[in-house]
């Protein structure tokens, strides 16, 4: 009956119990009265209110939890340590109140204080008008058709302008050209025709200006004295680099004799000393620089025909060597004129 | 920059830092110097430095500038030192600004300029350390100390009251 009652049946001694109780039923009434004394399940779950109360306190060291506040205030700690933290700090007050008091270390502003002086530091700003930039614009613009209508300006002289440097006067006496400013036998020039018909009437010296430009024609005509032979060199700069035609070809000239020679094949190119040879076989002349010009007059100036022309026909020039006479007919000299010089080949 | 983005910062900004360098050397003339040169800096790099950077430029400059004048005076710096240890527990503070105040005002140049940068303008542990010329760590233990040091000074007072 005890097994029975303790939940532990045996299936044939509870056959058996029954059995017997069914045999004996004032058994029956006391066995009933022994199963009503047993206590149900659910009582067990009503619980102890007080419990809390009889639970102990554990010591923690609040400091040590110091950098973990600040990490939680500093939104520092990850979601699992926050979540650690937050439990800990719920169960111990001192910690809740340690955290309380890190969170009056976080600082407000304060917006009563305030800087007074910002118009000090304000700056004005430019006002950009339409009639500015228009004057802005135009200035540009005239700036660059300055500079343009120099530019323009300044090729067309030097392209049409005679830039040659001296139009030395060929004769008995040959002079050295002037440079002082003022002398109007050096004014500077554009040899026109009729300065051209002046200047073979007169002889007039005619210094050219220097003008200087990238297209400068440098043409350089110096004297050489040498002994009693006065060679005129006419030596010229390539227009570029790129057209280099220099040409140099001297013509001796001396001073007592009305002749011209050309004194040193070296002066001249391949080319022109051909020519050259052409000219002087065609006329039978011989040019010997060692030997002072005992050449008739026209076969030296047949040379210097045939050397002019050779030079400006590579140049483009139109250098004209001219003879002059006395009044009896008598050859005097030469003079060299041109309209107009290059230096390039055209 | 332009002239108006200029002065758009001077509206935004200006009340910021003046706040944060008066908060820092406690002189309302010295703070005002200060502001004025750091935002004529500004100025002299209108051209060079963009809007958008234009704040954290000025704290930089600002902070710089400060620190400069601190050491060119520091006697005066060690003067208030002496001054706040010499509060004795007998006159209580019941006013928590004040308190706050005054904790901060015991902390270093660094410290007390790191906290305000953290907490007036938000600044991350990074961008503080490219205006105070720190790294994120230094930042860091900077930010650590210093609130431990304030909180251990507040509850002194508190413990006190």
């Amino acid at each position: 009956m005890i097994d029975y009652l303790d939940a532990k049946p045996n299936v044939e001694l509870q056959a058996e119990l029954m059995l017997f109780l069914a045999k004996n039923p004032d058994l029956q009434a006391e066995f009933d009265l022994l199963k009503n004394s047993i206590i149900a399940d659910h009582v067990h779950s009503i619980p102890f209110e007080f419990k809390q109360e009889l639970k102990k306190q554990e010591f923690i060291q609040v400091s040590q939890y110091n950098e973990m506040l600040v990490a939680k205030l500093e939104g520092d700690l990850s979601r699992d340590k926050l979540i650690k933290l937050d439990a800990e700090i719920h169960n111990y007050p001192e910690l809740k109140q340690s955290f309380e008091q890190f969170q009056k270390t976080k600082l407000t502003a304060e917006e009563t204080i305030v800087f007074i002086h910002k118009s000090s530091l304000r700056k004005r700003e430019q006002i950009f008008d339409l009639s500015t930039k228009v004057r802005m614009v135009s200035s540009i613009a005239a700036a660059f058709l300055l500079i343009l209508a120099l530019w323009f300006f300044q090729n067309n002289r030097n392209e049409s302008t005679v830039s040659f440097s001296n139009i030395i006067r060929i004769n008995n006496k040959l002079e050295k050209p002037s440079t002082s400013a003022g002398n109007s036998n050096n004014q500077v020039e554009t040899i026109t025709p009729i300065a051209m018909d002046r200047i073979q009437k007169r002889n007039v010296i005619i210094p050219t200006p220097k003008i200087p430009s990238i297209k400068t024609l440098d043409l350089a005509v110096t004297i050489i004295d040498k002994k009693e032979m006065n060679t005129l060199v006419v030596k010229f700069a390539p227009f570029n680099e790129k057209e280099i035609k220099t040409i140099q070809f001297a013509v001796n000239t001396k001073s007592n004799e009305n002749d011209l020679e050309a004194t040193n094949n070296n002066y001249l190119s391949p080319q022109q000393y051909l020519q050259k040879m052409i000219n002087a076989n065609a006329q039978n002349a011989v040019v010997d620089q060692n030997k002072p010009n005992s050449l008739d007059d026209k076969n030296n100036s047949n040379i210097g025909f045939a050397l002019l022309g050779l030079f400006n026909k590579v140049t483009g020039s139109d250098v004209k060597l001219v003879r002059r006479y006395d009044n009896d007919g008598n050859l005097t000299g030469y003079s060299v004129a041109a309209n107009t010089l290059f230096a390039n080949s055209r | 920059m332009t002239v108006k983005e200029y002065n758009t910062c001077v509206d935004l900004h200006s009340d910021g830092v003046y706040r944060f360098i008066l908060k820092n050397i406690r002189d309302d003339d010295r703070a005002k110097d200060i502001v004025q040169d750091t935002f004529e800096k500004l100025w002299l790099k209108v051209s060079s430095i963009d809007y958008t950077t234009a704040k954290s430029y000025l704290y930089t400059a600002a902070y710089h500038t400060m620190i400069d004048a601190i050491r060119k005076e520091k006697v005066s710096s060690d003067i208030e030192a002496v001054e706040i240890f010499s509060h004795t527990p007998s006159k209580p503070f019941h006013d928590i600004k004040k308190v706050i105040d005054k904790a901060l005002s015991r902390l270093n140049h660094i410290q007390r300029s790191v906290i305000m940068l953290r907490d007036y303008e938000g600044y991350s542990y990074d961008e503080i350390g490219d205006i105070t010329g720190l790294n994120e760590s230094q930042v860091k233990v900077y930010i650590y100390r210093a609130r431990i040091a304030m909180k251990e000074y507040i509850v002194s007072i508190d413990n006190v009251v």
